[in-house]
């Protein structure tokens, strides 16, 4: 089976049809969609900012991170379900769709600087838990900010197209 | 029929309601005509960024909400009370402006899409009663107090206060996505 054919299957599905045939569903999973999407972004950037001593510089880092990434998770799954459902609603037409291309690659660029992040500079936050963050950990918090807010200039740009 | 005061004595209230709508369809058209309206159209990135600006602005209000609505209701107790308040009002109240500038460019920019669309004025009915509830909520929390990590303040109360910010915040965010499927003047 190639993609084409796999995506019209995809496209096939009874979910799929409800997607687009629904005059509510639609606009329902995208607000979902937001809603998820900016506690992610909000609760991402707060670790980001903690980690570049920008923002509660003087809280311990696994403090900080056991209070937020919950919601970064929990959000993250809501955002992951809700834009899987949207994307079925059309598939051939998002995989075509440059600025979703983009966002993909984002997506899983940021997924590969966190698991760095914390098999890497995780691994030693003991020694620099309350004390300076190391510049492994400073790169790997610049570069998470940088990709979800073009994740969110992509996700805006995919509207538009 | 209900009457209602309104200018120049009392008015059936539908007769009012038809003047209001009038005043709105003329401020809005009279708003689109305006320079900064027609600069906004033509300049291919201004929207675009408009709303970018305004969706980063809502990320950090609707997490602060959520993290103080979760520690209210007496979740992530490790985190100080009266700090956490206080840093996320820190955030909070800036960022209400920046999306009260973004949000009022956007308008500018497409009036008729915002001014006449039902949604868009119930977004501004909840956004009023949310930030106006925000700094009362706020004011109730700190005036009872802190008990070192905790807070002075009955748990029913905190709990109530949790779900409404979060409520009141979730509808805003949810009519503000709407005011793209509504079409403007109907309804």
């Amino acid at each position: 089976m190639n993609v084409q054919e796999m995506l019209d299957q995809i496209e096939a599905l009874q979910i799929s049809v409800m997607m687009r045939e629904s005059t509510w569903l639609f606009p329902t999973v995208e607000t979902v969609h937001v809603l998820a999407l900016v506690l992610v972004i909000g609760t991402i950037a707060r670790v980001d900012l903690r980690l570049l001593s920008i923002m509660n510089a003087k809280d311990s880092v696994s403090q900080v991170m056991a209070g937020l990434l919950p919601w970064t998770w929990g959000g993250f799954i809501v955002a992951a379900i809700s834009g899987t459902l949207m994307f079925v609603s059309h598939p051939t037409k998002y995989l075509e769709t440059v600025p979703f291309q983009i966002k993909l690659v984002l997506l899983a660029l940021a997924g590969l600087n966190m698991l760095v992040f914390h098999f890497v500079a995780l691994k030693h936050v003991g020694e620099w838990d309350t004390g300076p963050t190391p510049r492994g950990a400073k790169v790997a918090a610049g570069t998470s900010l940088f990709l979800w807010l073009s994740i969110v200039v992509v996700g805006r740009w995919i509207g538009f197209v | 029929m209900q009457v209602v005061k309104g200018q120049g004595g009392a008015l059936p209230s539908a007769l009012v309601r038809l003047q209001e709508g009038t005043m709105l369809e003329q401020f809005s058209t009279w708003l689109e005509a305006t320079s900064l309206s027609a600069t906004l159209q033509e300049v291919a990135w201004a929207i675009p960024v408009l709303q970018i600006i305004h969706i980063l602005g809502i990320a950090v209000v609707f997490s602060s909400i959520c993290l103080v609505s979760a520690h209210l209701a007496g979740f992530n107790r490790q985190a100080n009370a009266a700090e956490l308040l206080r840093s996320n009002l820190r955030l909070f109240w800036p960022t209400i402006l920046v999306l009260l500038l973004s949000g009022g460019l956007l308008v500018v920019s497409e009036p008729g899409r915002d001014l006449l669309n039902p949604m868009f004025l119930i977004k501004m009915a909840t956004l009023t009663g949310g930030v106006l509830f925000v700094a009362v909520a706020a004011r109730i929390v700190e005036r009872s107090g802190y008990d070192g990590n905790a807070y002075k303040l009955n748990r029913g109360a905190r709990t109530t206060i949790a779900i409404l910010l979060v409520a009141i915040f979730t509808a805003i965010i949810i009519c503000g996505r709407w005011i793209a499927y509504f079409d403007a003047g109907t309804n």
